[in-house]
């Protein structure tokens, strides 16, 4: 039986999305409580949508994630045009697969060279492995610029794109910039497709646990846009039963709320993704994937890093079919008539399915909105992992190996809070 | 001017925090027949002007503050007087910050390029908020000061 008490403090910075804090109660080395406190800013942006028309929801809620703001639009443009009967049309429908291919390559990109990789290589940070690792680096820098590149193609600018809007785009991009864009993708393929066997060859921790996964399903295609909830333990239900499925409540050590399936915590993002949706791949990347010998569906979440990088190379992929046949059109967006009722809207943005549900009157004016990200969806499920992954782990190491084997776990959640080196305020109560 | 520079504004559309766009936008205008000024906007990723990292000899970032300090003060920082601070853990799961962003360059390149922050302090910027009276008043003066530090640094 240890005595030992411990507490780990590592100040965290907080300019944008917040800060992690950790605490662990440990009594006779098993760990009787895990408390991982999140800073979530959707919560806030909730009330500044009330009394606001719905033609501005989609400006104002990608303000929420600077670097993700597609998942916001699209989740709050779907929603518009389920209650307001509106089919865009498959021209809308196809750019905004790629608006998302876009978000998917940056994100992951980003995270499996900057904020994964270091942990599994041994490096305390990325310059750190920059220095052993410059070409993988640079892929990644490369790679993330790409997906910038999309968003700008449809959202006018990378940073706060403003093209998007309930009905469709504001604007047609030309077929000279499509062009150019296609181009570009092609001849970054290659390093896409070098990712994913680089990631497969990581030493990656051995682990198994029991979770459910929980994503869209489609039944053409790989979720991004549409679909309806499913998970591996048999849930089928349509994106408005959200609620009536799904428990969210307050824990009172965090401002995000917790989500739990019943009574459980599940896992969404891209492991859960590509659980549930393997057979949705195109047959040459379901073959590039079984060469990896990654096999699914896994309840490793170390592999996460692998299925970043396989969505990685499927946004690529279906970036270049949707550009193949990309054609300019004077009709980019239709014109809606807002109607009371409620709105529901659900994609798949890069760290798992974000739902949204506004309330609207008949003048379109928002009466209230309700927000559900993926981050605090794996909220439950970081804390269930954390659980079981530190004990097995050993809490009788140093209390730094402890922190960051914790940061490691919470990593491959790329949660929606700070998250690379020593982000974590650990705390540790031993009796 | 003879060798290449990139001028950064880093912000949010939240607020005053909008400034470092807002002053990139004036100095697009101003420069517009430089061909060896680039500008660029960042808001969390610097994703785009890293791939050019190359490219330039000067890097000149213009950002918000929100210190004590009274809104409308100028600061500049060199930020090669910021030795020995170590490497800047992120405090965002989506991007590097800048000195991460610096770090990693100078790691991969190995080429450490001149950079230095022009920051306004201003006052604490809520969401959704529009730009304030004080800093759209401000731009002109900053533009101007900006543009004569962007020309001697040529």
């Amino acid at each position: 039986m240890s005595d030992r008490k411990i507490s780990i403090n590592v100040p965290v910075l907080a300019r944008v999305e917040g800060e992690g804090a950790l605490e662990l109660d440990v009594n006779n080395s098993q760990i009787t409580k895990v408390k991982l406190n999140i800073f979530e800013p959707p919560r806030f942006f909730e009330k500044f949508l009330e009394g606001r028309h719905f033609s501005e929801v989609p400006d104002i809620v990608a303000r929420i994630c600077g670097i993700c703001p597609v998942a916001y639009q699209m989740s709050a443009v779907h929603a518009f045009e389920s209650l307001f009967s509106c089919d865009p049309g498959p021209w809308v429908r196809e750019l905004r697969r790629l608006f998302y291919c876009g978000e998917w390559i940056e994100s992951h990109s980003l995270h499996i060279h900057l904020l994964a990789a270091p942990d599994f290589l041994g490096y305390e940070s990325a310059p750190a492995m920059a220095k052993d690792h410059a070409e993988e680096v640079r892929r990644g820098l490369t790679l993330q610029a790409l997906g910038n590149d999309i968003l700008r193609f449809l959202g006018g600018r990378s940073v706060h794109p403003v093209g998007a809007r309930v009905g469709g785009f504001h604007h047609s991009p030309t077929k000279r910039d499509a062009h150019i864009l296609l181009e570009k993708i092609r001849q970054t393929l290659p390093m896409a497709e070098a990712m994913l066997s680089w990631t497969a060859s990581l030493a990656l921790p051995a682990s198994s646990q029991d979770f459910s996964s929980v994503a869209l399903r489609h039944p053409d295609e790989y979720p991004m846009n549409s679909g309806s909830i499913i998970s591996s333990a048999g849930l089928n239900l349509p994106i408005k039963d959200f609620e009536l499925n799904f428990q969210e409540f307050h824990a009172s050590h965090s401002t995000a709320l917790h989500c739990l399936l019943d009574g459980k915590p599940y896992l969404v993002g891209p492991l859960a993704r590509l659980n549930l949706n393997q057979d949705k791949l195109p047959d040459f990347l379901a073959k590039a994937v079984s060469s990896t010998g990654l096999s699914l569906p896994s309840s490793n979440m170390f592999h996460s890093v692998i299925a970043r990088a396989i969505e990685v190379l499927y946004a690529m992929y279906e970036a270049i079919r949707i550009l193949e046949t990309y054609e300019p059109t004077d009709r980019p967006y239709v014109e809606v008539q807002p109607k009371a009722g409620l709105a529901f809207g659900c994609t798949e943005a890069p760290r798992g399915f974000l739902w949204h549900r506004y309330e609207v009157d008949d003048k379109g004016i928002l009466v209230n909105a309700r927000i559900v990200p993926p981050t605090s969806q794996n909220q439950a499920r970081m804390e269930e992992d954390l659980r079981m992954a530190l004990t097995d782990f050993g809490l009788d190491q140093e209390e730094n190996k402890i922190r960051k084997h914790a940061e490691t776990v919470v990593r491959n959640y790329d949660p929606c809070i700070s998250c690379a080196t020593h982000f974590l305020d650990l705390r540790i109560r031993r009796s | 001017m003879n060798k290449k520079i990139a001028v950064i504004g880093l912000g949010s559309p939240h607020g005053d925090d909008q400034l470092g766009w807002l002053l990139i936008d004036a100095l697009e205008k101003q420069f517009s027949t430089h061909n060896d000024i680039e500008f660029f906007r960042c808001y969390g990723s610097h994703a785009q002007w890293m791939r050019s990292y190359q490219e330039f000899a000067e890097l000149i970032f213009i950002d918000a503050i929100c210190s004590d300090g009274l809104p409308g003060t100028l600061h500049q920082i060199n930020l090669a007087d910021l030795t020995g601070l170590g490497f800047y853990q992120t405090t965002s799961s989506h991007a590097l910050n800048l000195m991460e962003s610096l770090q990693l360059l100078e790691s991969i390149y190995g080429k450490k390029v001149h950079a230095t922050v022009y920051g306004i302090e201003i006052k604490a910027s809520a969401p959704t908020t529009p730009v304030s009276q004080l800093v759209s008043d401000s731009i002109p003066l900053l533009v101007k000061i900006i543009s004569s530090a962007i020309l001697s640094s040529g």
